[in-house]
Formats: C-alpha cells, structure tokens, sequence
C-alpha cells in the first residue's frame, strides 16, 4: 500500500507531499494536479518494474513551469505487510543540451539501505543490511529495474513486486481494443488493452471468474458469462454472452456492447480479477460511462473490498455520488492559489451545515 | 432491481458497519443505497435528523423498500432521539412514523463507537464516549454482531440497552 508520495519540480507538483490510506478520494478542482500525481506513480512503475528509460518517462516539458531549477525529485513510501520501502529518485536535467539522467536512486527498507545509485555507481546491500556488490551503471535507466531475484535480495525484489502491483488507470472503453494476442501484466493508462489484461487476469484469478460473473449477471440485465473466443492465430477476442428472449445464448463481440457495458464489465473485472496480488487501485474518474444508479454500488464493491482481498483504493473524482459517499472519511483535497504550487489537505477549508459536499463543491464554497 | 434500502446515517464508520451487516444478511451491495454522508466537520446528527422527513415521505411511496436511519444518542437518551426526529417531521410537516411505515431507526447510546467496544468484547457504559473506536475498522464488528445474532442466537451479556431496542426495530426488516 502506498503511504506517503513527495514530487519536486514535476508539472504543478512543487514540494508537494501526499499521505495515503487505504481508501481515498482526489477532490480538487481542474488543474489542481490530482492526474499529475497518478502520472508520477505510472511513470516510476514504468521506469522501476518496466525496464522504461528515464528520458521516456521524464521529459524535460514536465519541469514545474515556475521553477528555475533542473532536477526533480520523487519519493514514494510503501508499506507491505508492517514492513515500510521508502524509495527516492532524482532526476537531473541538462536543459541546454535536452538531456536528462538518473542523478540519484537509493531504496530503504525499515530506514535501511537495500540499494543506492549515486554518481554512477550501483552499491546493492543484502537483506541482512550487510555491504553487498557495487558496480558502475547506466545513468539512463533504473539500478532496482534489472536487478535479478536472488536469495541475498529478496526485500528489493518484494519492493519491486509491489510496485508491479499498482494498477493505474482511467477507463475509456472507446478506445478498448476488442482482441489481443497478448496476456498483458500491465494494463495502459485508458485501458485500451484490457482484453489482453483480461485474458491474464482471469487465469490468474480462476476463482474469482464465477463470482465477477455472478455480480456481472445482477448489473447487466440477462448476462450470462464471458469467454475468449479464438480469433486467429494466438489471439482472443472477448465475447460477452448473454440470454435471449428463448433463453438462447447470444455472443457479444466485445466492441458490439455498448460503452457503458464495457465500462462495467472492465470496472468489475478490475476489482474481481486483482484479488491476488494485494492490488493498489489507483483509477481516475471511475464514474465516467457508468449510469448513476451504478456508481454507488460499484465503489461500494471495491471499497468493501479494500483491506482485504484489495489492497487500497485511490480514486479520482468530480462525481457527486463518489464525493458524498467518501470524501467525508477519506477525502484528498487538492488546492492551488492561483498558478502556486499544490497542497493537499485531509479537510475542506470549508463546510456549510446542511449541504452536501458536493452541493458545496458546485458552489465552489469548499 | 431497484434499491431496497436506503440507509441515512451520520459518517462512514457507521454506513460500512451496516452495510457489512446486511451483506451477511445477503443483502447486495446494489440493494443499499446510502444517501450523503456528511463531513466530520458538520453536524451529523443535525444532518440525519433534517433529512429525515423527506426520506420519511419518499420511502412511503414504495411498497418495498425500507429506510433504516441510523442516529447516535450522544449525551441524550435514545428516546429524546426518537421524539427530536418526530419533532423534525412535524416542523417540516410531514406526518410522523406509523407502525405500518418500513423505517427502521437505530439510536446507538452513546454512539456507534459503544457498540464496536462492546463487540469487541468490552463492558461498556452508555454514557461513556469510547474514543479510541473511531479509528477502528467497523467490518469486524459487524462481523462478530452478525455471529451474536444469527449463529448464537443471543447477545452477550450485559447488552447495551440502545442495541436492545434497535434489535427490536431490525426484526421489521425482512430480507
């Protein structure tokens, strides 16, 4: 679970800090940097778990505006099972020549050392804490990325794991492709493959199939059941199935269903089908595509969930229903004065007896 | 199917005790519907109480659906609870509870937070605030009434006097 977040000189994130609990809602209003700090979660994950180099995922053009300085830092802190990761990364830029390099990366665990990066050199530590190998490496990319498992550094590895198991999306179901020939780990920002994150998941996760259906059967009037249907040579194509008027089964190709359908089958299949790993959902605007008389029971089955077979819930939302049913408790108020750096607070700056948060929000008297 | 229940309470902790409890009672997520949860900063009894008349008069208009308010005693009793909520209804003009009406009112004394130290196995007072429960997962509570109520059949004893009478107020639910 994701603890604490810090960014440095990153798009309107200025010593920006960010504590986390295992259920959360973004509030704030537009520009006031709640998707610039999933993007930051993606972009480490990219460059941590995904072997992704620093210059792809940290571009020049995401230096905060205002700033005048040229490195950016990041910091995350995770906690798995009581035991605390708190992982650091400087970036530094050469603006004149629109270069960019890893100036820094170390990894703690329980406020000791497992890994350090500095000045071109890798210093790895066993998980004893004891002094292991150091060796120069590559300023472009992640040290932790391309470190094997091993016996001697089995925390880095469990560190990397849990990185691995954020899933950082909005759901855009126009732009989900309905086949795949792939079994993707990782699904993209949009969910745009999502049947190949499907076909993995659901093998992953084969207890989890008959449930997803069953709650899929009470949302989508005369649901039957998905399957992957062969649709050439290693690749799948969804097919949701449901009943006819004759009781007849009736095959769906995934791009024949309509948006608010795929929306709803991507939307529980992320909360059913992630139960294994101890997910961290981090998804933005999930109210978008689904009819209001969905939105309440879909958060209310993954926040249910959070804490147990989910590891934590982290949403971003305009949505009145969201806002009313969780920013009371888990709220994260995002503001900005003006073009100035973003802060986050646990409360509102203000509330008004008899109206709603959202009724406040509307008003912009928040 | 449209909702069920539509649950008015004061904060989180409370909705998510209740709703652990009726999806144990294999009630779904979709049968509930929790109406807005007010901020910590706001009054969240004042909050229940202003919207219940007009919860009130729209679950009248449904032949089955239930509304199950959930309001803390806090320093008064459970009845004085009850008659403000009457009061409420007559301010607004909506005609009071009826024994016919599917409204389920629970008065936790002092609070919620009573009632998850004495499912966590605490002797409690119904005058004593137990601050240190608002902190705590609820789900477990919920979990350990349930047993209390549908696997043994009784309550612990001694039993919170406001659990008692809002055990009376839940029979009318039917599943």
């Amino acid at each position: 679970m994701l603890s604490r977040l810090y960014v440095d000189n990153f798009r309107c994130l200025e010593n920006f800090e960010l504590d986390l609990d295992e259920t959360n809602v973004f509030l704030g209003r537009n520009g006031t940097g709640k998707t610039s700090v999933l993007n930051v979660l993606r972009n480490i994950q990219s460059l941590v778990v995904r072997g992704s180099k620093v210059d792809a995922v940290f571009p020049a053009r995401d230096i905060s505006l205002n700033s005048q300085r040229s490195e950016q830092r990041f910091e995350i802190e995770t906690r798995v099972n009581e035991e605390v990761y708190h992982y650091s990364l400087i970036v530094e830029h050469d603006l004149s020549r629109g270069m960019m390099r890893v100036g820094e990366e170390t990894l703690e665990h329980d406020g000791n050392p497992i890994f350090e990066f500095k000045d071109g050199n890798a210093q790895l530590y066993n998980d004893d804490y004891s002094q292991g190998p150091s060796y120069p490496f590559d300023w472009s990319q992640s040290g932790i990325c391309f470190l094997n498992e091993m016996s001697a550094n089995r925390k880095l590895t469990q560190f990397k794991k849990e990185i691995a198991n954020y899933i950082i999306v909005s759901c855009c179901p126009p732009i989900m492709s309905a086949e795949t020939r792939t079994e993707d780990e990782f699904l993209e920002p949009w969910m745009q493959n999502f049947v190949g994150w499907y076909r993995r998941a659901a093998q992953e996760n084969m207890g989890s199939i008959s449930p997803l259906f069953e709650i899929l059967g009470e949302v989508l009037p005369s649901f039957d059941s998905i399957r992957l249907a062969e649709s050439g040579e290693n690749s799948r194509a969804l097919k949701a199935i449901f009943q006819g008027p004759s009781s007849e089964l009736i095959h769906y190709g995934f791009d024949q269903l309509s948006d608010g359908q795929r929306a709803l089958i991507a939307m529980y299949s992320l909360t059913y089908l992630s139960t294994d790993r101890q997910v961290s959902l981090f998804i933005d605007e999930p109210a978008n595509y689904l009819a209001l008389g969905e939105v309440q029971p879909w958060l209310v089955e993954a926040a249910e969930r959070t804490g147990e077979s989910l590891g934590q819930l982290v949403a971003t939302s305009h949505h009145p229903v969201i806002i009313d049913y969780m920013a009371g408790a888990n709220g994260r108020w995002f503001f900005r004065d003006g073009d100035g750096p973003v802060r986050v607070s646990k409360e509102p700056k203000n509330t008004v007896d008899g109206l709603s948060l959202s009724e406040i929000i509307a008003r912009r008297w928040e | 199917m449209s909702v069920r229940i539509v649950l008015l309470c004061e904060d989180a902790a409370t909705d998510t005790f209740v709703r652990r409890f009726l999806r144990r009672r294999q009630f779904k997520a979709r049968d509930i519907i929790t109406l807005p949860i007010p901020h910590g900063s706001q009054s969240g009894e004042q909050w229940v109480r202003k919207k219940y008349p007009s919860e009130l008069k729209a679950i009248r208009s449904r032949q089955n659906a239930f509304l199950i308010v959930v309001i803390d005693a806090d320093t008064h009793t459970t009845k004085d609870r009850r008659s403000q909520l009457d009061n409420e209804c007559r301010t607004q003009t909506v005609p009071t509870r009826k024994p016919a009406d599917l409204v389920i009112i629970i008065v936790p004394r002092r609070n919620i937070e009573t009632w998850f130290a004495y499912l966590d196995g605490i002797p409690v007072d119904e005058t004593m605030d137990y601050r240190a429960y608002r902190a705590k997962d609820p789900r477990p509570f919920a979990e350990a009434l349930f047993r209390m109520c549908h696997e043994d059949q009784k309550l612990r004893q001694p039993v919170p006097p406001s659990l008692v009478q809002s055990c009376q107020e839940y029979r009318k639910l039917k599943r």
